[in-house]
């Protein structure tokens, strides 16, 4: 098999099967959840209290919490991770192009020089992850193996496809070692702590809830 | 040990919510803003997240451990949390470590290792209906004793035990009657200036602090809970007070 075949089948089929397992995974992961909650008790789900969750969901999904007041470097550091990665996956101008001739839908991109920045943003922040995961030692001792191999796999394709776009390296081998390193991650979300994707909003959701009942606050 | 009934309550635990949390904790550390053991004594172990380790273990070994490994669990999840929900405040996915760490002091209750001190509490707090075993003459003579000391200053004031139809229920940490009746003295001063129309119980139940709850013992838990709630509705009451 020669690169540029791997290339069209890392891109194809297998990117329709990685997308299918992320897509069908997280939404198995929410399932399961709501599933077995209900089997332990058919009470539960009575009584959830929506609007608190959503202050909580908010409450995080903007940085208007107390770990943002207090911790306001990790805090920068996690949203430019986060929101650097979805902003380039969703809106890089090549990635918008492959869907446009794939399924004939478009949507508007992110000029190349802002994604190149975004990257860069990406980069950086999960190199401050790294950096704190070894040199404060509380965060070192929570550290598991699977914790670098999550940051390693997200990393990855934002790295590849910075080198493969730069045409830094041999470019046939980096857009492909790109689209390959793309499917691992989101084959591994429903299968690692990356569910947060979709469980994040479940767990703030079931917390906001519970603190809600309790009127202590959309924590 | 017991490996089945460790590994019986291990699944009995296994709910939604431990799955949920035990696979999203990111093991980023933000919850240590959050603890006041950390804060006060800053060891990786004082980490709440670290907490979840001896659960995580013993899912990965699916139960099959040893005596030791259970006694490093009893003395993370004892002896490093007060579960006082602080560290869920801190984390960005709001995970609840004291949910999972009453989970894993329930693993600790089913091989009998439940420490010394809250044993015996939990076992007074069964057989006296409060943890510090306080007889009820002893629970009673005290808030008669505080009332006739509180009516020397406020005369009209009362400490109604057993009023039907009140419409509240106070409940009281047993340490305020045995060692701080002071504080018992505040309560009603309190209650009775602020024209509160409320009753205490002679019956077991007068203790709301739930020891068993403390100690992930569920069936306890159970059993003491139900006993503050069955005193609350033979009176009558509309609202029950719980101690802090």
């Amino acid at each position: 098999m020669t690169l540029l075949s791997l290339y069209d089948f890392a891109a194809g089929p297998l990117f329709a099967f990685s997308f299918s397992v992320f897509a069908l995974g997280s939404g198995w992961r929410v399932l399961r959840f709501v599933l077995l909650a209900r089997a332990a008790d058919p009470a539960a789900l009575k009584g959830f209290r929506p609007s608190w969750a959503l202050k909580s969901i908010l409450r995080w999904l903007v940085p208007a919490n107390i770990t943002a007041r207090e911790n306001a470097l990790m805090t920068a550091a996690g949203f430019s991770f986060h929101l650097a990665l979805l902003g380039v996956a969703l809106f890089f101008s090549a990635h918008v192009v492959l869907v446009d001739l794939a399924w004939d839908v478009s949507w508007p991109t992110l000029p190349d020089e802002a994604a190149d920045w975004l990257t860069y943003l990406f980069l950086a922040s999960a190199a401050f992850l790294a950096w704190r995961r070894l040199s404060l030692p509380h965060v070192r001792a929570l550290t598991t193996a699977s914790d670098w191999l999550v940051l390693a796999l997200t990393a990855a394709p934002m790295l590849t496809g910075l080198i493969a776009y730069r045409q830094w390296g041999d470019y046939d081998l980096f857009i492909t070692l790109h689209v390959l390193s793309g499917n691992l991650m989101l084959l591994a979300v429903p299968f690692t702590k990356l569910s947060h994707a979709v469980l994040f909003f479940v767990s703030r959701a079931v917390t906001g809830s519970d603190f809600g009942k309790r009127n202590v606050g959309a924590w | 040990m017991d490996l089945g009934i460790l590994k019986q309550a291990l699944a009995g635990k296994s709910g939604a919510r431990l799955k949920l949390w035990m696979e999203i904790c990111a093991r980023c550390g933000l919850c240590a803003q959050g603890c006041h053991f950390f804060q006060s004594d800053p060891r990786p172990e004082h980490v709440p997240a670290y907490r979840l380790k001896p659960l995580a273990e013993l899912i990965r070994k699916k139960g099959d451990v040893d005596e030791a490994f259970m006694q490093w669990l009893v003395d993370t999840a004892y002896g490093t949390c007060t579960m006082c929900q602080r560290c869920t405040m801190f984390c960005p996915h709001g995970i609840s470590i004291a949910f999972l760490v009453r989970a894993t002091r329930a693993l600790a209750v089913s091989q009998g290792m439940t420490p010394q001190g809250l044993a015996s509490g939990l076992a007074n707090a069964l057989e006296f209906g409060n943890n510090l075993g306080i007889t009820e003459e002893e629970y009673i003579e005290t808030v008669e004793w505080q009332l006739e000391e509180l009516q020397a200053e406020m005369p009209d004031a009362v400490a109604p035990i057993d009023k039907k139809g009140a419409e509240v229920l106070v409940t009281f940490h047993p340490r305020d009657i045995k060692f701080y009746p002071q504080n018992l003295y505040c309560y009603l001063k309190l209650y009775n200036a602020a024209g509160l129309d409320f009753t205490l119980t002679s019956a077991k139940g007068w203790d709301s602090t739930n020891i068993g709850l403390f100690a992930g013992d569920d069936p306890a838990a159970a059993e003491l809970a139900g006993r503050v709630v069955a005193a609350g509705e033979n009176l009558g009451v509309r609202t029950i007070l719980t101690a802090e």
